[in-house]
């Protein structure tokens, strides 16, 4: 009685509820339910995949034969999230172009391991999905694109580049393509003179130089808006690979201008410090107070800060204390320029 | 309508065979169905539960109880004793018991919980299904979900030779 009974209920659970169970599945075990049954031959390939393959997954064979066999059996179905670590491997180019027709719409992350050639991304791996894709890790790969070219990342939260060769407006074009970034992580990303992060939304940055010093002339920095609240750069030790410093302030309050100081303590070598003013608002004096940190332990200020230009200039109580703190504290200051003229 | 009891906000719960329950709103406001229903202001009256007999109805109701984060005054001063590990030590211990449960009742447990939109009871309840289907045989996961195989000989060949990276 009890095992009729049984055998009704089961066979009556939709579809999507199979479908989430098969989702919590190893993805080996989650592919052998389709020779259950006829009603169970479409089930995991309907299932969006999570492909998680680091190297422990053994049983599943080399690395590149099996995530092109693994997306063959899972035909057009979703993908949700891509994380593999991988050896470059003749396979790879046939699996990137499945990958390339497909929305992923979580996370990608493609490691390559670093000894072989950087391995050549397809120019339309992530066309398809454009705005959906939250989570982007790159590790030793090439990116051609050309700057434009590529479709704005809408949905990005996170960016991670790490030893990956992408000519540098491609970069830049693809950073301001980010509406919604948050945390850019940048790791050796080669031939990088210049980062110029074009973001409103981003509140952590994360750098970290492959080319020493002695090889590099002039390597620009702009940091987003430095009066939002949540704005961190990490890592806190100093970035002595950054000569020249682009900041966009809007002198609002003391603690704007602490921030903007205790910045400047992290690039040692700097040399041009470049400020946009951004504000009209006149503040009134007291709400400043006493923000200003010691000026002789604070690196380039001793040594190297040589140039000073603030664009956008109005004469507002913050812009004239934070000129004058630079003024009284840069001993190597050979010139400061203040002009009128807007962004 | 709801009611009020020792200060704490009250909804009845009804289900089709005819039972009511009357249950906190927090209780009721881990099922992320009922929740809406609540913040919609649809839940004036009673809310009718479809497809949920008292009894599965019950059982759920147990495991909101048990699951409802504790809050407020009483429940203040036992996270200030108990320490939050050994809490949900003894969440985990109750779960494992409370999902011994026959075939019939877990899947319409499934069911319930994805109806009413409880995560947690959703993943307590697949886990044991998914502990079957990663341990056992095609023959025994068949028989476990009381599952025909349909395919004719040469259907199944197919399947495996297009999918054999994971019949291996």
């Amino acid at each position: 009685m009890e095992g009729e009974e049984d055998d009704d209920r089961i066979s009556h659970l939709p579809d999507c509820l199979l479908g989430n169970i098969v989702s919590l599945l190893p993805v080996k075990n989650a592919a052998c339910t389709m020779l259950l049954s006829r009603r169970w031959r479409h089930i995991w390939p309907s299932v969006p995949l999570d492909l998680y393959l680091d190297g422990s997954n053994r049983n599943l064979g080399s690395h590149g034969q099996s995530i092109l066999r693994i997306l063959s059996s899972h035909g057009d179905g979703p993908i949700r999230r891509f994380h593999a670590t991988i050896s470059a491997h003749k396979a790879t180019s046939s699996w990137l172009q499945i990958l390339s027709n497909q929305p992923i719409d979580d996370s990608l992350v493609l490691k390559f391991v670093p000894h072989a050639a950087h391995p050549p991304l397809p120019r339309d791996l992530l066309r398809p999905s454009a705005g959906v894709l939250r989570h982007l890790e790159l590790h030793c790969c090439c990116l051609d694109h050309q700057p434009g070219v590529a479709p704005p990342l809408q949905s990005l939260h996170y960016l991670h580049l790490s030893n990956v060769v992408i000519p540098e407006a491609s970069l830049h074009s693809m950073i301001a393509g980010c509406l919604a970034l948050r945390k850019l992580e940048l790791f050796r990303v080669h031939n990088l003179r210049r980062l110029v992060p074009c973001s409103r939304t981003l509140v952590e940055v994360y750098i970290r130089p492959h080319v020493p010093l002695e090889e590099v002339r002039k390597v620009a920095l702009t940091l987003p808006m430095l009066h939002s609240p949540n704005f961190v750069i990490t890592p806190k030790r100093p970035v002595s690979i950054i000569t020249t410093l682009i900041l966009n302030m809007k002198f609002s309050d003391g603690e704007e201008l602490r921030k903007a100081a205790n910045m400047l303590g992290l690039f040692p070598c700097l040399q041009v410090l470049q400020i946009w003013c951004l504000a009209f608002e006149w503040t009134d004096k007291h709400a400043f107070g006493q923000w200003q940190p010691a000026a002789d332990t604070i690196t380039c200020l001793n040594e190297r800060l040589k140039y000073v230009e603030l664009h956008g200039y109005y004469g507002t109580t913050g812009e004239v204390q934070f000129a004058g703190f630079l003024m009284a504290g840069a001993k190597a200051l050979r010139a400061m320029h203040a002009n009128t003229a807007r962004q | 309508m709801a009611t009020r009891e020792a200060g704490k906000k009250m909804i009845m719960l009804k289900s089709p065979d005819g039972m009511e329950f009357e249950v906190e709103e927090a209780v009721a406001m881990e099922s992320q169905t009922i929740r809406k229903m609540i913040e919609d202001d649809c839940a004036d009256t009673a809310i009718l539960i479809p497809n949920i007999n008292s009894k599965i109805l019950s059982r759920v109701i147990e495991y909101c109880n048990k699951h409802v984060p504790t809050t407020g005054a009483t429940g203040a001063a036992a996270s200030d004793t108990v320490a939050p590990a050994a809490l949900a030590e003894d969440l985990k211990i109750w779960d494992a018991e409370f999902i011994k449960v026959n075939r019939a009742t877990r899947f319409d447990l499934i069911q319930a919980a994805s109806y009413l939109n409880i995560k947690g009871l959703l993943d307590l309840t697949s886990q044991t299904t998914i502990d079957t289907i990663s341990d056992n045989s095609l023959e025994e996961i068949r028989s476990f979900l009381s599952t025909k195989n349909d395919y004719l000989p040469e259907e199944e060949q197919t399947i495996r030779r297009e999918n054999q990276w994971a019949f291996q």
